[in-house]
């Protein structure tokens, strides 16, 4: 029966170790691809380097030299047509997917031959050559059989090595257990400890410890030598040329560019260094453990640690011992004398993991034929969940098992965990970045909560799972659980990959107020009164709206709470912790809500325009930004406070009570806006006492929508804060929670009539809440304004999320000419504007104007009448009028110029062409409705409308011209 | 008579248990086993477990010792500098694994009292080095000697034979009247 236990606790480190090795594949896949791309392209000079991504983005305005929020600017000014053009000419994954399957299959050689090349490379010998007396044969037979390890095994002797120990190597089902020659000597005068080394070694068969060391080793060394030092290699020689003085505008502007596939790399190496000997350390104390269990001494393993490690360097010792494969003595015995340890989580594996996963998010995100949705993130989630919930699961598992056993919160897990994803996200946005510093580095912090929230959540649902009565319940409970842990971290990262990322490269209002703007374009008023109300909403919206349309965060948030109250209501009987306190906190919270809402009217109200139709305009759209401040700001409370007076199960408790909280706010937002009119000096557009149903409902559901989602992960983060803070004040006063909350853990005595109470419970929340998210998700057109307004947000906020995509820096900056840069990089800019359909709307506009023109000689050449004026037909130039407006148009809807001095004559003469072919239009075929004309005025505003086509002909001619000679200038 | 011989002789009379380390040993060539038994490197394997101090062994002791002597008699046949580094240049080959033919295994022969002395003087200092009691090192001294003054001249596989007599001219243990 122990036996079993101990592979199974072990499974942690199977995850982690397969976690590793997708790692190093994914990785290889973007780093095979830009050093294929920089040997197929490196002679191209001139011109074609702007062929593909980057001559999209320098089509766009892209502008190495610049900062950060002025290339998002400039990539978010078209962002559609940009995406389009990536998407056009992105370069297919496939060189580096077939190098990649090169790679795992010259790896998988190593790790097949490595043994027999070994075997051979040491000369050791089979045991029978060395057993004159047929006894050590004989011993090593029969603890073979004492372990009970089926796969083929064979003992070997390796005469070269006086130690007395052994090791063992191998490939799946063929194991070698290698004998020092000393351990053969000791074996007379310590059997003991012959026989510990021994099983130590066959542990590590039993584990597989072996296939996990060796395949990991084989597929890294492959990996090192063929992709990562080419890579440095690579960048290294850029840096070279940079620094010997080839010019270029990648150097110095964007030399972060050239140093982030190199921080990568370093980071990836550094990482998985440190988890492999993580790992093996690890896997050395369980294989001590299951030798122990096996019937070795543990007295062997009272060995003094060798000299110079303790005494000498201490310090040093200590620093170097993520490092080491090995444990010191002391350790190993600390193990064996309380196995606890070894489920024990370190801050080490949860930081490597969070790297690992952000850096796996980031390598499966070139992908591309995983789409450009979230597809590549779920994968990286999917791969990571499990690593997390094993970590953190082992603890608990244990500490259910043994009386006095403690688990940790998972909340100090998380923020390793946290930290990792912190780390790995700077170190992989310097790919898309040309500053060295993010312009607002305070939002990376809420990668602590991204990642605290998911662990805190599982460990504490994964108690109450084992607290199920039925075996079979347990488990299904915790799959369920891992899939929505899963999926909260999956809402975290993807919130950051559509809006914290662009927040945090300071463009969270769209770069320079643009939301403001928007809302101020749109909604038509005196928007000067709310100024200060408009940048709290285009700052708030861009935190809490990027996942508002994203059903998976919908079903996550329902089942973060709907989950664990369902799990607490199913306690075994005796056990049960009571929840009645939990929802009357989320009643009072929702009367909060209620009061909130309230006051933020009653605020309001002060600033009222005189008719409702004014109200109807900012007014509204400000009296609606501060019902949902009052709601979020209300569950978030709500949910800070049920945490901090918690004893147990802080999160999932404030996650329960914040939903009450938050069905009760949307009540009383349903009311407040049903039965506007009614309510006094809290009215919001009517004055006469009315039900409105549609009125409630509308705003009722953009309320809903902006908030269903961001209030519950809010509440969430709240959570944790006031977990945090209760603990810090406890700390301060030096007790252990001696204040108290009302909450004592106190149990509730199985009542007949309680199942039906908790199933009433559930129903009630769990209905309308279910109702709710449906509603919101399947809505695609709501009459609240402000959902026509997040649209646009969000449209323009995924932009951001494609440009990792791109590699500037590693190919470009050694290819440049020396020439100085501003000229330079003005012609790649204007040339790929031209190049990717600058040209193309030119000479289409060209074209329609040309077939305008030849009509104008076509009737000139007319033969006149008496007045010596000629008619003209109609139909004709209406015709072409309309062609030259549509064309004028869709060249309008292309990307600006990229230099502003030349964009400026082109947007003129477009524009002037448009207007023109407009007129024209109108007055050839006037259109119904329109003002009656007399024939002398409708003559005289045609002849008008094509002098100013011809105007715009030539114009545009001109604009031409400057950037067709702007975009010469670098020798094709 | 071949050194690795006498030291199996002698290990298996003074320590029986070490015979499977003489046994692997002996599939060594003479400067591998040297390499092997001076080495004190501790290479870390991923999956390795063991103790790393050296016991105190008999076989590190005799080999080392006889190999020295021996190699002084072949020394005193190869003086030039030449002969020097073709070995060292045979050794370099072999440690890059193109296997060059097999030196002959080391042969001691001739040794003079004064030899002998120096031999057994060896042979104590060494075994207090690795911790070996006083007496047991005499023991084993004295048998290494023993056995180099009788073997002279005669067959070299003497494995089976019966333990030779002290020699009367090696010092006794001062305990032994």
């Amino acid at each position: 029966m122990r036996s079993v236990t101990a592979p199974r606790s072990l499974t942690g480190t199977g995850a982690r170790f397969a976690l590793l090795m997708v790692l190093v594949t994914a990785s290889s896949v973007p780093m095979f691809n830009i050093l294929v791309s920089n040997i197929r392209d490196r002679n191209d000079q001139g011109a074609s380097q702007l062929r593909g991504t980057m001559g999209c983005l320098y089509a766009a305005g892209f502008d190495p030299t610049g900062s950060d929020l002025d290339n998002l600017q400039a990539t978010m000014r078209r962002g559609g047509l940009l995406t389009q053009c990536l998407a056009e000419h992105a370069e297919g994954p496939y060189p580096g997917l077939l190098a990649t399957l090169a790679l795992f299959v010259l790896a998988a050689l190593v790790y097949w031959f490595l043994p027999a090349v070994r075997d051979r490379r040491r000369r050791t010998v089979a045991v029978g050559e060395v057993d004159a007396d047929g006894t050590l044969g004989a011993e090593l037979a029969a603890l073979h059989e004492r372990t009970g390890i089926r796969p083929a095994l064979r003992f070997r002797v390796d005469p070269a090595r006086m130690t007395s120990g052994a090791s063992v190597y191998g490939r799946t089902g063929s194991y070698t257990v290698c004998l020092h020659a000393g351990l053969l000597a000791r074996r007379g005068t310590d059997p003991e400890g012959f026989r510990a080394v021994v099983l130590h070694e066959l542990a590590h068969v039993h584990h597989r410890d072996v296939d996990y060391a060796y395949a990991s080793t084989a597929l890294w060394r492959v990996f090192v030598l063929f992709a990562l030092l080419p890579t440095f290699a690579v960048d290294a020689w850029i840096t070279v040329l940079a620094l010997s003085g080839t010019d270029s505008p990648w150097w110095p502007d964007a030399a972060t560019v050239i140093f982030a596939s190199a921080g990568a790399g370093l980071l990836l190496a550094g990482l998985v260094h440190l988890a492999r000997a993580d790992l093996l350390r690890r896997r050395e104390l369980h294989a001590d453990v299951q030798a122990v269990e096996w019937g070795a001494h543990p007295a062997n393993w009272d060995r003094p640690d060798p000299p110079g490690t303790a005494s000498v360097v201490p310090l040093l010792y200590r620093l170097t011992t993520p490092l080491r494969t090995h444990p010191g003595w002391a350790e190993r015995r600390r193990v064996l004398a309380d196995t606890g340890r070894l489920s024990r989580v370190g801050p080490l594996e949860m930081f490597l993991t969070g790297a690992s996963a952000a850096l796996l998010a980031s390598s499966l995100g070139t992908l591309t034929f995983l789409g450009a949705g979230s597809t590549s993130l779920w994968l990286a989630v999917a791969l990571v969940t499990p690593v997390i919930c094993l970590i953190l699961g082992a603890p608990v598992v244990r500490a259910r098992h043994t009386p006095a056993g403690r688990a940790g919160s998972g909340v100090v897990a998380g923020l390793w965990l946290g930290c990792g994803l912190l780390v790995g996200e700077l170190v992989e946005s310097g790919r898309y970045r040309v500053d060295w510093f993010l312009p607002e580095p305070q939002y990376l912090l809420a990668f602590l909560f991204i990642a605290a929230v998911p662990t805190v959540w599982w460990s504490q649902t994964l108690r109450l799972c084992l607290g199920l009565p039925k075996r079979v319940q347990r488990r299904a409970a915790a799959v369920l659980c891992a899939v929505v842990t899963a999926a909260v971290l999956w809402s975290g990262l993807w919130w950051w990959e559509l809006g914290g990322r662009r927040i945090a490269l300071g463009g969270g209002d769209m770069g320079g107020g643009g939301l403001a703007k928007y809302y101020a374009r749109t909604v038509p008023g005196f928007w000067h009164d709310y100024t200060m109300d408009l940048s709290g909403l285009s700052w708030g919206l861009a935190l809490i709206t990027p996942l508002h349309r994203e059903p998976p965060a919908g079903a996550a948030t329902i089942l973060m709470w709907l989950v664990p109250l369902v799990l607490l209501l199913m306690q075994r009987a005796g056990t049960r912790p009571r929840v009645r306190w939990t929802l009357g906190a989320g009643l009072a919270g929702g009367l909060m809500a209620w009061a909130g809402v309230a006051l933020a009217s009653l605020m309001l109200s002060f600033q009222r325009p005189g008719t409702p139709k004014e109200r109807t305009g900012p007014f509204l759209v400000v009296h609606m930004w501060w019902t949902i401040v009052a709601v979020m700001a209300a569950c978030l409370l709500t949910a800070a406070l049920v945490a901090a007076f918690s004893r147990r199960h802080q999160l999932v408790r404030a996650l329960i009570a914040a939903q009450v909280t938050q069905l009760t706010a949307y009540a009383g937002v349903f009311l407040l806006y049903a039965s506007d009119g009614c309510l006094g000096p809290v009215n919001t557009v009517f004055d006469r006492c009315q039900w409105h149903t549609d009125n409630g409902s509308n705003v009722g559901r953009a309320v809903i929508l902006l908030t269903f989602v961001s209030t519950v992960l809010g509440s969430a983060c709240a959570a944790l804060a006031g977990v945090g803070a209760a603990g810090a004040v406890r700390r301060m006063r030096g007790r252990r929670a001696a204040a108290g909350g009302p909450v004592r853990a106190t149990v509730v005595p199985l009542r007949r009539g309680s199942a039906l109470l908790g199933a009433g419970t559930v129903l009630t929340l769990g209905v309308p809440a279910v109702l709710l998210a449906a509603v919101v998700m399947t809505t695609s057109t709501s009459s609240a304004m402000s959902n026509q307004l997040l649209r646009e947000s969000t449209e323009s906020a995924k932009q951001p999320g494609k440009q990792p995509d791109k590699r500037p820096g590693t190919k470009e900056p050694d290819r440049a000419p020396p020439n100085s840069e501003a000229p330079k990089l003005r012609s790649w800019q204007t040339w790929s504007w031209l190049n990717n359909g600058g040209a193309v709307h030119a000479q289409q506009v060209t074209r329609a104007a040309l077939a305008l023109n030849a009509e104008i000689l076509k009737t000139a050449a007319k033969k006149r009448n008496a007045n010596g004026k000629v008619g003209a037909d109609e139909k004709a130039f209406n015709r072409l009028c309309g062609t030259l407006g549509k064309r004028s148009q869709e060249a309008e809807g292309y990307f600006p110029v990229p230099v502003p001095d030349l964009q400026k004559p082109w947007s003129e003469a477009l524009s002037r062409l448009r207007h023109g072919a407009g007129n024209c239009q109108a007055v050839t075929i006037p259109p119904e409705g329109g003002p009656p004309r007399t024939p002398a005025e409708r003559e005289r505003l045609f002849n008008a409308s094509l002098y100013e086509i011809l105007k715009g002909i030539r114009d545009i001619g001109n604009a031409y011209r400057s950037i067709y000679k702007a975009a010469d200038t670098h020798g094709k | 008579m071949y050194v690795r011989d006498l030291v199996r002789e002698v290990v298996a009379e003074h320590a029986a248990h070490e015979l499977p380390l003489v046994d692997s040993l002996r599939k060594l060539d003479d400067d591998r086993v040297i390499r092997t038994l001076t080495g004190r490197g501790r290479k870390r394997e991923p999956l390795g477990f063991g103790y790393a101090e050296l016991a105190a062994l008999v076989t590190p002791v005799v080999w080392l010792v006889l190999d020295q002597a021996a190699r002084r008699t072949v020394d005193a046949a190869m003086e030039s500098a030449t002969a020097r580094g073709r070995a060292g240049m045979r050794r370099l080959l072999r440690r890059t694994g193109t296997r060059a033919p097999a030196a002959p295994d080391r042969e001691l022969a001739g040794l003079e009292p004064a030899e002998l002395a120096l031999v057994r003087r060896h042979i104590l200092e060494r075994a207090a080095e690795r911790g070996i009691g006083l007496r047991e090192a005499e023991a084993l001294a004295d048998s290494v000697v023993a056995r180099i003054a009788t073997g002279e001249g005669e067959q070299p596989a003497v494995a089976d034979g019966p333990a030779a007599p002290p020699a009367p001219d090696a010092p006794r243990p001062p305990d032994v009247a």
